[in-house]
């Protein structure tokens, strides 16, 4: 293997390469079997690593009260262009 | 757009959201309200564009990845100003890993998007992305071998 093809088999693995690189490497491929092992390899190795990736779920009490914030946040927002003059002033001068 | 639209296209990103924010702030509650200041941030930043903007089905799509991108930026920003303050008892690698690549190593593996996605979302050149790949895939590799992990 030369070194433009580890580069270019480093750009594919990492999804770098243009469309027509794309292509024009994985037709190299289907005649290469050197190329098609070692980009099993690299794959393997990434995905054991990725397992060690934390993998961390929303709670149902902490979605609800993330929602609970966005909903209010938006209300008080979206909703303020909507409000009078009078009563944002009036807002203004009863905090 | 209206309310109701406005939280339809939030409340689907909350999962992905919180988990890119437990990864730059590993702890439950910093995680949960580091999506709440993002959110925030994004609805009172984008205020005016959220107001006017209307939604069909065409755009549906497109509206979405914005939302999840600037929502994103907003927590990356968020996060690394609070991380100076914030001290984590995690010891694994990964979160040995600088917080810029733990952004990176998350959205590429975990959430699959790619690197000209992710330049977006975190406001980085192409090579900042790649080698931020690159020296994390290295690092955790090396403590993989080293049964470290």
């Amino acid at each position: 293997m030369i070194e433009q093809e580890k580069q270019i088999l480093s750009a594919y693995i990492d999804g770098t390469l243009s469309p027509t690189k794309k292509m024009e490497f994985e037709t190299l491929l289907k005649n290469r079997a050197d190329l098609q092992e070692e980009i099993l390899r690299r794959r393997t190795q990434i995905s054991r690593m990725l397992n060690y990736l934390p993998r961390v779920g929303l709670s149902k009490e902490a979605r609800e009260n993330i929602e609970q914030e966005v909903k209010s946040t938006i209300k008080q927002v979206i909703d303020q262009k909507n409000e009078s003059l009078w009563e944002r002033i009036k807002d203004t001068f009863s905090r | 757009m209206k309310r109701k639209e406005i939280f339809a296209f939030i409340s689907p990103l909350l999962e992905q959201l919180y988990q890119f924010s437990h990864a730059l702030l590993p702890d439950d509650l910093e995680a949960e309200q580091l999506v709440i200041d993002g959110v925030n941030g994004f609805i009172i930043k984008e205020k005016k564009w959220l107001s006017r903007f209307e939604v069909d089905e065409e755009n549906e799509g497109r509206v979405r990845r914005i939302f999840f991108q600037k929502i994103i930026h907003h927590i990356y920003d968020l996060a690394q100003k609070r991380s100076m303050h914030f001290k984590s008892d995690k010891s694994d690698a990964f979160y040995e890993l600088p917080l810029r690549n733990r952004a990176i190593m998350i959205l590429r593996y975990q959430m699959n998007y790619t690197p000209e996605q992710i330049e977006d979302f975190l406001g980085l050149a192409r090579w900042e992305v790649i080698e931020g790949i690159h020296n994390s895939r290295f690092t955790l590799m090396n403590e993989l071998n080293a049964g470290t992990l």
